[in-house]
């Protein structure tokens, strides 16, 4: 998919998909750091102070202003973990030139990426202490607010359990307690090290001057001394040992059952489609199994659906319940998997499920984001692959092989956030 | 051959569309995208606020127990022969869904193979109901689960509270999936009743974007639509003595947040009759907010420098002919003195007037943000039926915009932000946990 590649630096890599369907410019650059509890909470930080001001435009407002000059170009923060690795950096979407007549916007909004990474706002040789202050009060707030979506706190409890002696528990947002000891010099050396160290990806994807762009990428890395990091890689746990019961209370109206599995995938083995496969035909659709089971037929919840990692290996089922269903549904939500496991599984269901998935793979064609994204997470995992040859993968996938991974499926925890005051 | 084929085209985004009433009564645009993804989105004029209706012919209104416009649309997917839709679509490939709105019930799916075929399903399954006293009761425990589902979501919680507190009568107050006890009223004959006056074709457009033949799109219609009788539904939305003012100046409700949610809603009953005026004084609002509210403004910057407030205050602006507001919202530890500063901040801008400037470059942002939109098959569906729905054509966005000067954007301000049409609503954290 990629078009062409530019080795800018050490370990500064610069990929362009050409295409000239959209009429928006897509950018995203990407720090890739290991997932880590001691650095957590700084990388999370970076992308909120490098886009808070910039030396040339030293406040929220003069940035603004020039995004609104540049017509509505989007650029903003990202922050990500995926498996070991804590990927953050900015990400950047702004129209195509030929809709303006008086600016270069491609070359305008690349050189602000530029101005924001490379030549931040500081104060003494040190970031801005009021804006270090101000970006740390809103990290502190937005995991603070993770309570506030039941669902998705659930999901992370969850994972908290299942995971707790691995890497993957590592929170993308760090830790309040760790955020507060943040200083504007700690988080400067953070920045040191991120430029400096860790390994870096650029994606553009559109149609621009991507010599031009990569000239200036250069021209701004030449002035930094690199020595990249190797990233270790994390060990993944294959099976459970036992199944953990943990149970939260909390004010809900709902009950939020999500189960964990350990599904043995490996993704050196470049076998992620049989793993998409099986999560399509368990709980990935609306004519999935859970689906059609646990809510159609049962009539137990609303949401009931499952979802795989393609790092981690790990299988989540999510579901909205009544407080008094939860042994109920927890049963239907394994006794649907031991059908798979039996190897009960229609050829029509069977078939549904893999023109759904090639429906998908074909779709991330139509998005800038989502061909940069489906690229840059392969790669991590070794992997070039296009969406069409997952395709034909998807097409030569039988049903016995989706069984014999469903088999190396086994339940690692079951967590059930219910109402207080509630009995049982 | 398609009778009375209207093209329409905008060379400034460099895009057209095709629109044709197809003889069973049902109108239909098909917007060419050379993208992989398809798109078709077959809606009727029947939302939430439609509770009480007749038709021309009969003597008597009907009123219908809330939330019925949102549990047909999950019956629709069950075909005769308990099949689900979902099934059939599943054959295809496409990824299938369907939503109820205030004013619309839509059913949709995008496809990268198969097309033609998928949007035979979809035409088919929604002209076809099935429903029985059995399924409509299984139906009940699943839509529970769903109203239980946003009772936990602040966002939702919040939304509902604000609608109350803007309006007295309006019926944007009424929750779309209805309450487990108003669902519990709803019986198969009541679900027909309703189906057979909001589903009749007069009543409902058909929108296809993508890599898509009009000729193709006409010979499906032919092939599975029947005409239906031309109607005229009658609603009463028993709104006549909706005062000018909000309904009341605040609402406070408490749910497990970590910090206070705020909507500072502005209410308008100033809505212009004509569909191309009504477009204009919302994209006009829509540039307001941005030199108002955005990032760039000199009122976001000063509650964000002091933390007062988030980084994502948000302002939107919605107007149809059935309802106007405008909300501004974000997180704060202090809403009231956010609203006390929203005020202030309101008297003072119209003392000193807009500037010119920042006018420029707010329209400039808008104009842009309507481009980008044309991006993807699903969002042009979509925008273009949400517009039709309100009698507007999405293609002439970029000439109303431009069409926009400042003198009318004060206006706005002048006239429509003033205390009596402000209200604000609170989701505050539980007391025992502050």
């Amino acid at each position: 998919m990629i078009d062409c590649s530019y080795e800018i630096a050490k370990g500064v890599r610069l990929n362009y998909i050409k295409t000239t369907k959209f009429k928006t410019n897509y950018i995203s650059f990407n720090f890739i750091a290991p997932l880590s509890s001691k650095t957590a909470h700084y990388n999370a930080m970076l992308p909120l102070i490098l886009t808070r001001a910039s030396r040339k435009y030293p406040t929220q407002m003069e940035i603004s202003k020039r995004l609104q000059y540049l017509y509505s170009a989007d650029v903003g923060a990202s922050n990500n973990s995926f498996g070991e690795y804590h990927i953050f950096g900015l990400k950047a979407n702004m129209l195509n030139n030929r809709f303006a007549n008086d600016i270069d916007i491609n070359q305008e909004t690349m050189n602000l990426i530029c101005d924001l990474i490379f030549d931040p706002y500081l104060e003494n040789g040190v970031f801005s202490k009021a804006y270090v202050k101000g970006e740390k009060q809103n990290l502190i707030d937005c995991i603070e607010a993770e309570i506030n979506n039941k669902s998705s706190y659930a999901t992370k409890r969850m994972l908290n359990e299942m995971c707790k002696d691995e890497v993957f528990n590592v929170s993308k947002l760090g830790e309040v307690q760790d955020v507060k000891r943040i200083t504007s010099k700690s988080l400067y050396g953070a920045y040191k090290r991120a430029i400096e160290k860790y390994p870096i990806v650029v994606y553009v994807v559109g149609d621009c001057d991507i010599d031009a762009f990569a000239n200036k990428l250069k021209e701004c890395f030449s002035k930094i001394d690199r020595s990249p990091i190797e990233i270790p890689l994390a060990e993944i746990k294959e099976r459970a040992d036992s199944v953990k019961q943990i149970v939260d209370c909390e004010r809900v109206k709902q009950g939020k059952l999500v189960l964990g599995f350990r599904t043995a995938y490996k993704y050196t083995e470049n076998t992620y489609h049989l793993l998409q496969l099986f999560n399509e035909v368990y709980g990935g659709s609306p004519t999935s199994k859970l689906f059609m089971n646990v809510r159609e037929k049962m009539s137990l919840c609303y949401t009931c659906r499952s979802a795989v990692s393609q790092r981690m290996g790990v299988m989540m089922v999510s579901s909205g319940i009544e407080f008094d269903k939860k042994e109920i549904a927890e049963k239907a939500i394994i006794d649907q998997l031991e059908q798979i496991q039996k190897g009960n599984i229609s050829k029509e269901e069977f078939d549904s499920a893999k023109k759904s998935i090639i429906n998908g793979y074909k779709s991330i064609y139509d998005s800038a984001s989502a061909m940069a994204n489906w690229v840059f997470y392969r790669s991590l995992c070794d992997s070039n692959t296009t969406p069409l040859a997952e395709c034909e993968k998807i097409e030569a996938t039988t049903v016995e092989q989706i069984q014999e991974l469903a088999n190396r499926i086994t339940l690692d925890t079951v967590y059930f956030l219910k109402g207080e005051n509630t009995d049982d | 051959m398609i009778k009375d084929l209207v093209v329409t085209e905008n060379q400034l985004i460099g895009e057209k569309h095709y629109r044709f009433k197809h003889k069973t009564g049902l109108e239909v645009y098909v917007f060419p995208k050379e993208l992989t993804t398809s798109y078709a989105i077959f809606a009727t004029r029947y939302g939430s606020v439609d509770n009480k209706f007749k038709l021309s012919t009969d003597k008597e209104f009907t009123r219908v127990p809330d939330g019925i416009a949102h549990f047909l649309e999950h019956k629709l997917f069950e075909c005769e022969g308990g099949i689900d839709a979902f099934e059939l679509f599943a054959k295809t490939g496409a990824n299938a869904n369907a939503f109820t709105s205030n004013t619309m019930t839509a059913y949709l799916f995008s496809a990268t193979d198969n097309f033609y075929e998928s949007l035979e399903i979809l035409l088919d399954f929604v002209t076809h109901p099935y429903f029985t006293e059995e399924t409509v009761q299984k139906e009940q425990g699943i839509i529970g689960q769903e109203i239980r589902m946003y009772e936990d979501r602040p966002g939702s919680r919040l939304n509902k509270e604000l609608m109350e507190a803007l309006y007295k009568k309006n019926k944007i107050r009424i929750d779309i999936a209805g309450t487990i006890e108003s669902i519990a009223e709803i019986n198969a004959e009541i679900l027909y009743k309703c189906y057979n006056t909001f589903y009749n074709l007069n009543n409902m457009t058909l929108v296809v974007c993508g890599d898509v033949d009009v000729e193709k799109v006409n010979e499906i219609c032919d092939k599975i639509l029947v005409p239906a009788e031309p109607i005229e539904i009658i609603r009463d939305y028993e709104d006549e003595d909706e005062p000018k003012e909000v309904n009341k100046k605040r609402a406070y409700i408490q749910l497990d947040v970590s910090k206070p949610l705020f909507a500072i809603g502005v209410k308008d009953t100033n809505i212009p009759e004509c569909p191309r005026e009504r477009a204009k004084k919302a994209y006009a609002t829509e540039i307001l907010n941005e030199m108002l509210f955005s990032q760039s403004s000199s009122f976001f910057n000063e509650l964000y420098e002091t933390n007062l407030i988030a980084p994502d205050l948000s302002s939107s602006c919605e107007l149809t002919k059935f309802y106007s507001f405008d909300v501004i919202s974000s997180e704060s530890n202090n809403p009231e003195l956010v609203y006390k500063k929203f005020v202030e901040y309101i008297e003072n801008t119209k003392k000193i007037g807009l500037d010119k400037e920042t006018f420029e470059l707010s329209k400039k942002t808008i104009y842009a943000s309507n481009i980008k939109s044309f991006d993807s098959t699903e969002e042009i569906g979509d925008k273009i039926i949400y517009n039709t729905f309100d009698d507007f054509d999405l293609l002439e966005s970029s000439d109303v915009i431009n069409s926009i000067t400042l003198e009318y954007v004060s206006n706005i301000l002048k006239e429509g932000f003033k205390e009596e049409y402000y209200t604000m609503a609170v989701v505050e954290p539980l007391a025992d946990k502050k």
